[in-house]
């Protein structure tokens, strides 16, 4: 809507507990974007297009309501929370919906994002790949790691549509690792279920992942795990 | 003093120039590789020797299926593993494939525009776009066959230790056999221009070959390796009389046999066998005198080769389609041995050597290659200085035609400079 000329009359809201003064037709987002605070958007473009669609500029009120920030209307004395818990876990699952419509090949691009705002915002939130495991069944093939041979299926970046397994070759890592915790947590058990030594699958992840800044990071991630599941391999 | 600086010779694989120092009476030949070291063998040290196929394969993108098939028998041979026999014959029909597009590649594309005097491909497109459609189409049906058995056309998926990772129907056998007809239909028609040739006339003074040998006409996965001398060995003990040595003037090796240089290639297998090839394909080599010494002569050779091979590939391929079903597909199962091995092969540029060690855990803690051009350029520096003497003797010194004619000597052995520069540092041992 725009400014009435005429209408000096200002509401006062609380944006993350900081007090702004606005006039009463701006919406949430605006308000929020006058003391400087980011909200992602991505259906939002300015006065032309605000459907509140893509549900990710999400704002928390304080009877714990959620409401699109680019469509709410000011009211006085508003209290708005841009980032609580409940906030940042309620984006992740919007971008996760809003991925689940898109390819797996769009979250592996190869150029990381570029200039695209998506990626970059699960880049933010740690949304992050999908493991080759998620579409290798889907190709009709048979698990590796059932026979005892340390796939990297259940670490790697999925978007190749499985392509090694199809040909009858168990997984060697070349599009990179997925370094959610919950997944490499998931991958650690699956490994753990089919005794599969995590000396090989470490020496497998060598080949194209030891120059990996997040070669590291998954080690340091299996020790915690093997301490973490150490009862259950002798149980 | 006359020095001359062939900066780069255009249409090989890779990067070589060539220094030729013509003092009072001897001529200094420096063959200079410059391509970028590779340490190939370096890196498979400390990998588990399931990957290693699949790292040497990357040593070269024309020849991979070679440089896999060699590491793999390699492999086998360390493990005691036997495959299958229709393991064999489709390995065997996949690297006659190969030769067959390596050496069409060479023909149609690097040599044959020296002799139709076109400086480049394009020009040899302008005048003569019949021989490069036909080239082209040679090219795309070989690479068809290889993606429908090895899965992908360059470093090949498929091909593991103990055989293949899936099955092929007999369905695609038939659908092979009308490729390779429509093949032998192209080469049939334009293998008169490489058999009709005007070579230069020249002889080579390093006059020792070395190939495999079998009781067949071309071997190229099994045998053993016999030399001109009359040597013939098992292929484990080539370490006796082939050494490698490092020069300083160039990022690849030299190998030697017994201290003097040898060539491996077409020429030296169709001389160490030429009793056993039959009379239909002598008859394309006419005017020649056997052994052949002529090393542009290898052109005419590589075109033969290339008959035999889709007639070779023919005779398995109706071998497998009689038979109810293929056994290629293998259980990969990774055990951990200690072994040695060694594969040698036939590449289509020449012997190809991989020699590995494991430790007990399977990883690899020695790595050795000898790849067919390391051999070969000693032999190239020699017939260089041949070369140079001759046209000295007949023009003079004329730099013009030693400018011509040095890299079309350097060409007609189709060296690889990729593959020769796997390596510096040899014999790469970790001490535990």
């Amino acid at each position: 809507m725009p400014y009435i000329r005429g209408d000096y009359s200002l509401v006062k809201v609380y944006i993350d507990g900081i007090e702004v003064e606005v006039p009463p037709s701006y919406t949430i987002l605006q308000a929020v974007n006058k003391i400087g605070v980011k909200i992602p958007t991505l259906c939002y473009f300015g006065e032309i297009y605000r459907e509140a669609s893509c549900r990710l500029c999400l704002v928390e009120l304080e009877n714990g309501k959620l409401v699109p920030a680019c469509a709410y209307p000011i009211q006085d004395n508003l209290k708005v929370y841009t980032n609580t818990p409940r906030v940042r876990m309620t984006r992740r699952v919007v971008l996760e919906l809003i991925l689940a419509i898109h390819r797996i090949r769009c979250q592996s691009c190869p150029r990381k994002g570029g200039f695209c705002e998506l990626l970059k915002l699960c880049n933010e939130y740690g949304v992050e790949g999908i493991p080759v495991c998620a579409e290798c069944p889907l190709m009709g093939n048979d698990c590796f790691l059932t026979k005892g041979i340390p796939c990297l299926g259940p670490l790697t970046v999925a978007g190749c549509n499985a392509q090694c397994i199809i040909e009858g070759n168990a997984c060697m890592g070349c599009r990179g690792p997925v370094t959610r915790r919950d997944v490499v947590e998931e991958a650690f058990k699956l490994y753990l279920k089919y005794n599969i030594p995590m000396s090989e699958v470490l020496s497998r992840m060598k080949m194209f992942w030891s120059s990996s800044p997040f070669y590291d990071h998954l080690t340091s991630l299996f020790s915690q795990f093997s301490l973490k599941y150490q009862g259950e391999r002798h149980g | 003093m006359v020095e001359i600086k062939i900066s780069e010779i255009d249409r090989v694989f890779g990067h070589v120039k060539v220094d030729i120092n013509l003092a009072m009476e001897n001529i200094d030949v420096k063959l200079k590789i410059t391509q970028v070291n590779r340490f190939i063998e370096s890196i498979v040290v400390g990998k588990h020797y399931v990957e290693v196929p699949y790292i040497v394969a990357r040593i070269c993108g024309a020849c991979s299926i070679s440089h896999l098939l060699a590491s793999i028998h390699a492999i086998e041979d360390a493990l005691k593993i036997t495959p299958p026999s229709d393991v064999k014959v489709m390995r065997r029909i996949l690297h006659e494939l190969q030769v067959i597009q390596n050496n069409a590649l060479f023909l149609y594309l690097l040599a044959l525009p020296d002799y139709l005097e076109c400086k480049n491909i394009y020009e040899l497109a302008k005048k003569h776009v019949k021989i490069l459609k036909d080239a082209l189409k040679l090219n795309s049906l070989c690479l068809k066959i290889i993606e429908e058995i090895a899965g992908r056309i360059v470093h090949p998926s498929r091909c593991t230790i103990g055989g293949f990772t899936k099955d092929i129907p007999i369905g695609k056998i038939r659908k092979f056999i009308a490729l390779v007809k429509e093949m032998k239909k192209i080469a049939l028609e334009s293998i008169h221009l490489f058999t009709n040739l005007e070579l230069p006339k020249f002889e080579e003074t390093a006059k020792e070959y070395a190939a495999l040998n079998t009781d067949e006409p071309y071997t190229f996965l099994e045998g053993k390796i016999k030399t001109s001398t009359g040597l013939e060995i098992e292929p484990k003990q080539y370490h006796t009389i082939i050494k490698e040595f490092s020069i300083p003037y160039s990022t690849s090796k030299i190998c030697l046999l017994q201290g003097r240089p040898f060539y491996v290639g077409p020429r030296a297998r169709l001389n160490t066998n030429w009793n056993k090839i039959p009379q239909e394909y002598k008859n394309l080599l006419n005017n020649v005198n056997i052994p052949i010494r002529n090393p542009f002569a290898n052109i005419t050779v590589k075109a033969l080769e290339i008959l035999y091979c889709i007639d070779d590939i023919l005779n398995k391929l109706y071998e497998l389609e009689s038979k109810p079903h293929l056994k290629l597909r293998t259980s990969m199962m990774i055990e951990k041995r200690e072994g040695e091995g060694i594969g040698v092969i036939e590449a289509p540029r020449g012997l190809l050597i991989h020699h590995y060690k494991f430790s007990k855990s399977g990883t690899i803690k020695y790595a050795n290659i000898i790849t067919p051009t390391c051999i070969n350029s000693k032999h190239m520096e020699i017939s260089t200085i041949d070369l140079v003497k001759k046209i000295i003797d007949v023009e003079g010194i004329n730099t013009d035609i030693i400018e011509r004619e040095v890299p079309k000597l350097i060409r007609s052995y189709d060296p690889c400079l990729p593959c020769a520069t796997h390596a510096i540092k040899i014999n790469v041992r970790i001490h535990r």
